[in-house]
């Protein structure tokens, strides 16, 4: 399967590979055998070379598509896809984008899990920090959010 | 730049990473005092099961904000005859619409601990009106609230009794039970039976969603026929637990 980043990179994979990703999956099974090239204005090339090294290292993982809750649960990220997320945070958000637009579920919540580890156990300020975020509330706001939540504060 | 996931662009990537946090409420405070979007994120996740969390109970009375001035006034009444004085002020949020998971076991809990430290000498009988009082308003706040429950334990313990009118507002509600997902049955005690027998006959009218169904050893205490009924109305129903003591199926 041929696809082309937004730069108009040319990439060639395995099917297999490439079915990771329910949108590609999809158009495939609608197009049938084709030697045209797949156009993905929304992915650059090397966050698609990043996507391919991760589906192909998942190829043969089975398919995952029920949404379970209860299963969620941050810390249980695997030695491969712990040194895969081991990336600059512009990188981190692309794969995120990017794992929603190839509709690549298990890749969109390992990088969602591993944003949610980098807010884990952080102030407010250190998170605005960590994620270049302004603070807009007005003091009253800010004390209003507070004084309705205080109770999650130590018991 | 901060991220645009992170600026409101994309709500629905910015939940998915925050629902990882589910059960880390300190982390979930912090995010919903970092600006008025993280606010509007984190807050939902945050109320979607407050009863189950280790933390004090002083949430249960930003709820009561919600209820008109003769309720908010019978309440203050209510409260003062034990010497327990508390203020309902205006809240930013409608949080009783949050609400996801309700164990009705936790529910009583919960609210007996949340007047108990000055409560310490008062008999069962009282306690149990108070808790009774209480449990069945906040029932009421999060039916009328708009609420969609995802998850319901029942427990049906000698610590409260729901009200008739509940079972009415339930009847004539199509939200709160149409997006429930999972239900456990526990403990029913033999004052509760036609309590239980009423809501397992709700539940079989207004959920149409459940996919898990926990039965506790004590399930035999619930009426087999409307048990039955509730199981055989159920299509998305894929998964059952049976847990403690023994089963004879």
């Amino acid at each position: 399967v041929k696809l082309t980043s937004s730069e108009g990179t040319e990439f060639i994979i395995d099917r297999k590979v490439a079915e990771k990703s329910v949108l590609l999956k999809n158009m495939l099974e609608d197009v049938g055998e084709s030697d045209m090239a797949i156009p993905l204005p929304n992915v650059t090339g090397p966050i698609l070379n990043k996507v391919i090294d991760y589906c192909t290292h998942h190829r043969d993982d089975p398919f995952v598509s029920q949404e379970d809750d209860s299963k969620k649960v941050s810390d249980d990220i695997d030695d491969w896809d712990a040194e895969f997320c081991k990336v600059d945070q512009g990188t981190l958000f692309e794969l995120i984008l990017s794992a929603n637009y190839l509709d690549i579920k298990p890749l969109l919540d390992l990088t969602c899990k591993t944003v949610a580890n980098m807010i884990k156990g952080k102030t407010p300020d250190e998170i605005r920090k960590t994620f270049n975020i302004t603070n807009d509330f007005t003091p009253e706001e800010e004390e209003h959010v507070r004084k309705e939540n205080e109770w999650c504060e130590e018991r | 730049m901060a991220s645009k996931i992170f600026m409101g662009n994309m709500p629905e990537l910015m939940e998915k990473i925050l629902s990882n946090l589910n059960n880390e409420v300190y982390t979930l405070y912090s995010c919903a005092l970092v600006s008025r979007h993280w606010c509007k994120m984190s807050i939902p996740i945050l109320w979607k099961d407050p009863f189950s969390f280790e933390q004090n109970t002083l949430f249960i009375s930003k709820y009561f904000s919600s209820l008109d001035e003769n309720e908010k006034l019978r309440l203050k009444e209510s409260l003062r005859i034990y010497k327990i004085n508390i203020e309902i002020s205006e809240t930013l949020f409608d949080y009783a619409r949050f609400l996801k998971v309700l164990d009705l076991s936790h529910l009583g809990w919960r609210v007996t601990e949340w007047f108990f430290p000055e409560f310490v000498n008062v008999g069962i009988v009282c306690r149990t009106s108070l808790t009774t009082y209480i449990v069945n308003l906040l029932l009421k706040i999060f039916i009328e609230s708009g609420a969609n429950l995802h998850k319901l334990d029942l427990h049906f313990s000698d610590l409260f009794k729901i009200k008739p009118e509940i079972f009415c507002s339930l009847e004539q509600n199509e939200q709160f039970f149409s997006r429930l997902q999972y239900l456990s049955l526990g403990l029913i005690s033999e004052f509760n039976t036609e309590n239980a027998i009423k809501l397992l006959r709700i539940l079989t009218k207004k959920a149409t969603k459940i996919n898990a169904l926990k039965l506790n050893k004590r399930y035999t205490t619930y009426d087999q026929q409307s048990l039955k009924a509730l199981i055989e109305s159920q299509e998305q129903l894929r998964k059952f637990s049976l847990v403690g003591g023994d089963f004879s199926i």
